[in-house]
């Protein structure tokens, strides 16, 4: 049983190192303009900037904001690089930052990720291909379940409107009438 | 169990019959599941050209580019000081480096370390076999979609990512990859 | 000496579930007295073995017994008792056995809570028990066995359990109730099992079964806020809920279940859907072993998961077989699910109820997909995908605020049938109330679409809940004269089941504002300040003092002094802080969090220099977080209402005739 142990501890160990980022920064700090530069692998990668470049300011924080919660953070998995403080996760929200002020639209910089950590780093999935039924199949099935109710209730509607009504008007006392007498209550008190 | 004499009434065999094909085939996925290793994360850039960088060594300073690595396979170590693992491998990467020499190129590509504690460590360690370049602001971990340390990438002479290994990298593992290039 | 013990104990649990299985199959099938005698019997056994099991290592952990194989991997000397004592469910082998005790007490409690009920189908619903119970103690004394006897290494560290679980007290209750919310759904599944097998699915069947599904549902629901409780308090990044697989795994059954609850009302009062209130029971104890497949299968990516181990095929097994048993046995007896009653209109409460259920089936099934579409996606196209919070959130929102809107909706109107004028009527005073909340968020700047639909939907529930609350009250007070107070008491008496549900459904209203708001307009900021340096993040001033270190008995923690001050209030220091446990590498933090009623200032310590010199913080402001905590305690509140005995048996029938102004319990 020694190898579950060391799965078990590597684990708690990956958990540790993963899920709780409380790191210290352990690398080295770039400067301020070094940090806004793209890399210079964005360009060969990415191509040009799509759009036009945005200032800093709310704008910016706005929409880095937006497009870092929907990338996961790649250490602490459970968390987007929006909320993670690891330092990878911030290093990585300065790159989109980055891209972002340069004229990079979103769906670049979302392609970009991709193509270095896989569609694993995207926390949507991308709407094409297989990934479709993601979004198909809940829309179906209450699609199909509105379906059932509509059909269910109106059958049985319909059942009851086909029986020969025997209401009050015969002048019997109905089992229904407490319930009416109450209803009517109610509402009048409501 | 079911009134009307033996066997199985129409309305129970669907019953049972719907039920069934909404339930197996979850159980089906569920079960492909154990076949998958839910933390392996297949990288992209296999048999993409590996994206360039320009960072600093640490013993002198000087920018190495990647194209300068182009012409000779080469082999990416991405690592770090407070890696648990990283020492594990670090004697195979320095052995190879001596064993093939001129033939492919290593470098080792410090992940969010400190310059002063890789330069100690180094020199625990063996000494700069090979550069160690320091990726300041973490911009190439990301453009090589690091997930942790350490990871080792290993390119052909044109410069293609032939392979990535997650984690500590067996020698064996190494030489077939480099092997299989020269 | 707790090796032999532990597994000694739960060898004889799991006979006494295997013998109690077939004994009580067969008092069921033959509904002899002295059968079901000697099944209740094999069921105190398995309770009480389970129970003492987990007795022996609790022991075993206090007295950090390495011999023991849990104990080695999970004890520590380092720790204080507490933490030894939380490590039971720490880690896989020790949360089965918890499992275990957990169901030996749900076990003990139904057996003497049906102790002088001669009940027909007592001897189905233990056998059905017992099997489930057969399954856990199979593991525990197999697969997943805690109590193995190891020879202790000398030398070897024995670092405790994870770190993060020593974190906060929480963790202490957070499990326990988790499980108490999870196993308890056996036993209204064992009770649905019983009644399809002895074929009584006539009027009534289901009336003890409610209570038997409200007790774990409160558990339940108070578990996965507290888990919610636990991540904000703990984890530090300012949230409550990531819609991580192993969180989506304690949803799922709740889900199912408080649909089931809503179904089974009308079931009982219509004698429709019983066919889908029985596929909703099942559904509910299946999805929470759904749930503890993938926490312990180790095939989903989860931060809470535990290890890939042989376990995880034989719960799949297990799963299959709940499944395929529970859709037989349907299948079998669905003549004796056919309606008894039928739907009068579309515009009435019983209408409302199927929609109802159709929402939280939707719910159910999106959740589902989601967590579970990553692997499928792997199978399609070998490609590992993330389906993560931007998905859940797209589809979960408008889900929601439907369910909020219908839980207004439903109760407004009447049963059986209503015209357009009365529903109109009906529906008035809460629309008003819902746009004037909804006035009154704008007011205070909300201008998101989801959260202003949020407060419309939960002000419009929310004035229904209070009016039908208010109804009988008035109407018993109009006839009977007297004091307000008495007429309220008479009321309660009267019609507790459904006053309990108003509150829950004034909790949930709660919730759903709470959560849009806490959700959209939290606000996050870094900030680096120096010694004595000050910054200000909304309204308060945040000063630096110093840094402070101590040592406790696991753990080095180095604490960051921040003063607070709000303009009107006094000052307050916050100490967020970080934490090195022994033998972990990289520090744990905790963050500070200041609650008020308004909002929560919420500080995490990104890096406190060694020197003291600066630190480095993430200032949250969350506002109106604190109302989702209050809200779940008024949901739990609520469920004790309406699962509290009533002190004088009456049926549901006389009273009615007695009092058509008051619905009856």
């Amino acid at each position: 049983m020694r190898r579950p142990l060391q799965i078990v501890l590597s684990l708690a160990l990956a958990v540790v190192l993963g899920a709780q980022s409380w790191t210290e920064d352990r690398g080295e700090q770039a400067t301020a303009e070094r940090l806004m530069e793209l890399g210079v692998d964005v360009a060969a990668t990415a191509g040009p900037p799509a759009g036009a470049p945005i200032p800093d300011g709310p704008a910016l924080d706005a929409i880095t904001e937006r497009v870092s919660s929907g990338m996961r953070c790649p250490v602490c998995q459970s968390l987007s690089v929006a909320d993670s403080p690891a330092e990878s996760a911030r290093n990585m929200k300065t790159q989109i930052r980055a891209m972002l002020a340069a004229g990079y639209d979103p769906v670049q910089v979302r392609d970009y990720f991709v193509q270095a950590y896989g569609e694993f780093v995207i926390l949507m999935p991308k709407a094409e291909g297989a990934n479709l039924l993601a979004f198909i199949l809940p829309v179906l099935g209450f699609l199909v379940g509105l379906v059932a109710v509509v059909w269910t209730i109106r059958r049985s509607v319909q059942d009851v409107a086909d029986e020969p009504f025997e209401g009050p008007a015969d002048g019997e006392a109905h089992e229904l009438d407490p319930y009416l007498a109450r209803i009517r209550q109610e509402l009048k008190d409501g | 169990m079911s009134a009307a004499g033996p066997g199985l009434s129409k309305q129970q065999l669907l019953v049972i019959g719907g039920g069934l094909l909404l339930v197996l085939p979850m159980l089906v996925v569920l079960g492909m599941g154990f076949g998958f290793d839910p933390h392996k994360i297949d990288s992209p850039l296999v048999g993409l050209p590996a994206p360039v960088f320009e960072l600093p060594a640490l013993s002198d300073q000087q920018p190495v580019k990647l194209a300068s690595l182009q012409g000779k396979p080469a082999v990416i170590n991405f690592w770090a000081t407070w890696c648990a693992s990283c020492p594990m491998e670090h004697p195979g990467l320095v052995q190879a480096s001596r064993y093939y020499g001129e033939q492919v190129q290593f470098v080792g590509i410090a992940y969010e370390d400190k310059r002063p504690a890789l330069k100690a460590w180094l020199n625990r360690n063996g000494g700069d076999v090979y550069p160690t370049l320091v990726d300041v602001g973490g911009k190439t971990a990301i453009a090589y979609g690091v997930y942790g340390v350490p990871e080792t990438y290993i390119l052909d002479e044109a410069g293609t990512v032939t392979y990535k290994h997650v984690g500590p990298i067996p020698p064996q593992v190494l030489k077939a990859e480099l092997d299989r290039l020269l | 000496m707790n090796s032999l013990l532990g597994q000694g104990s739960i060898l004889i649990g799991l006979a006494c579930a295997m013998a109690g299985l077939l004994v009580g199959l067969q008092a069921g099938r033959t509904r002899s007295a002295v059968g079901l005698k000697q099944t209740r019997g094999l069921a105190y056994g398995f309770a009480w073995s389970m129970v003492v099991a987990n007795a022996v290592m609790i022991n075993a952990l206090l007295q950090r017994d390495f011999t023991v194989r849990y104990v080695d991997q999970v004890g520590s000397h380092d720790v204080p008792n507490y933490i030894a004592f939380v490590s039971l469910w720490s880690a896989l082998e020790g949360s089965i056995l918890f499992w275990g005790a957990i169901l030996g007490l749900y076990v003990l409690a139904f057996l003497v809570a049906t102790r002088n009920r001669h009940e027909d189908m007592q001897g189905y619903t233990l056998a059905t028990i017992l099997a489930v119970g057969a399954f856990f103690a199979f593991l525990i004394a197999g697969p997943a066995d805690p109590f193995g006897a190891v020879t202790p290494i000398a030398g070897k560290p024995h670092v405790g359990p994870n770190p993060l679980l020593q974190n906060h007290v929480l963790m202490i209750i957070h499990p326990p109730m988790l499980y108490l919310g999870y196993v308890g759904m056996t036993i209204p599944f064992a009770m649905g099992v019983a009644a399809l097998l002895r074929g009584r699915l006539g009027a009534g069947w289901m009336r003890p079964l409610r209570r038997w599904m409200l007790l774990p549902w409160g558990f339940l629901t108070a578990g996965i806020v507290l888990g919610g409780w636990w991540a904000y308090e703990v984890l530090g990044w300012g949230g409550y809920w990531a819609w991580d697989p192993v969180e989506n795994a304690s949803f799922l059954p709740w889900l199912s279940a408080t649909g089931f609850l809503h179904a089974a009302q009308l079931q009982e009062r219509r004698g429709v859907l019983k066919g889908w209130t029985m596929v909703l029971l099942m559904s509910t104890f299946a999805l929470t072993i759904l749930g503890t497949f993938m926490t312990r299968s180790g095939v989903f990516n989860s931060v809470h998961s535990f290890t890939q181990s042989p376990i995880g095929p034989i719960f799949l097994v297990f799963l299959g077989v709940v499944l395929v048993v529970s859709v037989v046995l349907i299948g079998l007896r669905v003549h004796l699910l056919e309606p008894e009653g039928e739907f009068h209109s579309v515009v009435s409460r019983d209408a409302m109820f199927v929609v109802n259920n159709l929402l939280f089936v939707a719910f159910t099934m999106t959740v589902l997909i989601g967590t579970v579409f990553p692997l499928l996606a792997e199978a399609i196209r070998g490609v590992k995908i993330s389906v993560g919070e931007p998905y859940f959130n797209l589809l979960s929102v408008p889900i929601g605020v439907a369910i909020v809107f219908l839980m207004g909706v439903g109760p407004a109107l009447p049963w059986g049938r209503a015209t357009p004028a009365e529903a109109r009527r009906a529906l008035a005073m809460p629309s008003a109330v819902g746009v004037g909340l909804t006035l009154v968020a704008a007011g205070f700047g909300a201008r998101n679409f989801w959260v202003l639909a949020t407060f419309w939907t939960s002000g419009f529930a929310a004035a229904v809940s209070f009016r039908d609350m208010a109804a009988p009250v008035q109407a018993i007070h109009r006839r009977r004269g007297g004091s307000l107070g008495s007429s309220m008491a008479e009321a309660y008496r009267r019609g507790r089941r459904r006053y309990g549900g108003q509150i829950v459904h004034l909790g949930v209203a709660l919730m759903a504002v709470s959560i849009a708001v806490s959700w959209t307009y939290q606000t996050s900021t870094e900030i680096v300040l120096d010694k004595g340096e000050s910054a200000v993040v909304g309204d308060y001033t945040l000063t630096f003092e110093g840094r402070e270190q101590w040592q406790e008995p696991h753990r080095q923690v180095v604490a960051a002094n921040v003063k607070v001050v709000r303009p009107g209030a006094g000052e307050a220091i916050l100490q967020p802080r970080m934490n090195r446990y022994t033998g972990q590498m990289s520090p744990i933090g905790t963050p500070a969090v200041k609650t008020r009623i308004g909002e929560d200032l919420y500080l995490s310590a990104m890096q406190i220099d060694d020197a003291g010199e600066f630190v480095g913080l993430r200032v949250f402001i969350n506002p109106m977080i604190y109302w989702v905590w209050v809200a779940a305690g008024v949901m739990v509140f609520g469920c004790l209402i309406a699962m509290w005995p009533p002190k004088e048996r009456h049926t549901a029938v006389a009273s009615a005739a007695g009092d058509p102004a008051v619905e009856a319990a």
